[in-house]
């Protein structure tokens, strides 16, 4: 099942977001998730979510348009990792071109291991259906 | 004129107050809107506002682009007695994967079906 993390500016999950009427390609639109980005829109570092299975982690059209709806309503850049079982890839919106195009995590500022030890929980919720 | 003129809901049953959440910032549009607007007609009435500077707590925007925002809507209750209506930005994920044909009968379930892995046709395992 696709599942989404919530993270904070030091990369600490906020929010788990496995919300009813997901599946495994899909996590449909969401009131509740958008409450907990505004709620939280001070210390909002990005939005993780899955693509459950093997192979490259590349946003979707709906993913990309997501992106920049929600930093349009925030005001605000956010980093988005896409996540499948075996990579992880990071986008950001370059400002010059508005295209969300793939960077390193360089500027995060959780320790490299718990960050992995998210992305790990994150998979297992995916895989478990939550 | 009677002094309780001023009790009548400035929200009627078929008017609703729209917030919008735009760059950060959140506003009303200072007059009541028809709660069964399209949602069409209300990101247009919310696009020309935002670029007129016209919602107090939103800054004036030129480029305001509502196209993939959604609108929520929530009826008048005993707590909040008025229609509201709510412009914010959607937060789908992923895609909606195709609809798998049959391989025993061949059946293509119709558009807006629920994918599944057994045929509502047949029975068997798509």
């Amino acid at each position: 099942m696709e599942t989404a993390m919530v993270f904070d500016e030091d990369g600490r999950p906020i929010f788990w977001h496995e919300p009813p009427g997901r599946s495994g390609g899909y996590l449909p639109d969401s009131r509740s998730l958008w409450d907990v980005l505004w709620e939280n829109r001070a210390r909002l570092g990005g939005v993780a979510h899955t693509h459950p299975w093997d192979g490259q982690a590349y946003p979707s059209g709906t993913d990309v348009t997501t992106f920049a709806a929600v930093e349009a309503g925030l005001g605000k850049k956010l980093l988005w990792p896409v996540v499948t079982f075996t990579e992880v890839r990071y986008y950001v919106r370059n400002p010059l071109t508005s295209q969300y195009v793939e960077t390193d995590t360089a500027f995060m500022r959780t320790s490299y291991l718990d960050w992995i030890a998210q992305m790990d929980e994150l998979r297992r919720r995916s895989r478990n259906g939550g | 004129m009677e002094d309780n003129q001023a009790l009548v809901p400035v929200v009627d049953n078929h008017m609703a107050k729209l917030t919008i959440t735009y760059n950060g910032q959140q506003g009303d549009l200072p007059d009541p809107v028809s709660y069964d607007a399209t949602d069409g007609d209300l990101k247009q009435m919310a696009t020309e506002s935002v670029r007129q500077g016209y919602i107090p707590g939103i800054d004036a925007a030129a480029g305001v682009d509502f196209t993939d925002f959604v609108v929520d809507r929530f009826p008048a209750r005993n707590d909040v007695p008025f229609n509201r209506l709510s412009l914010r930005p959607k937060t789908p994920f992923g895609r909606k994967l195709p609809l798998k044909r049959c391989r025993n009968c061949d059946y293509l379930p119709p558009k807006g079906s629920q994918r599944s892995d057994v045929c509502s046709n047949c029975d068997e395992a798509m």
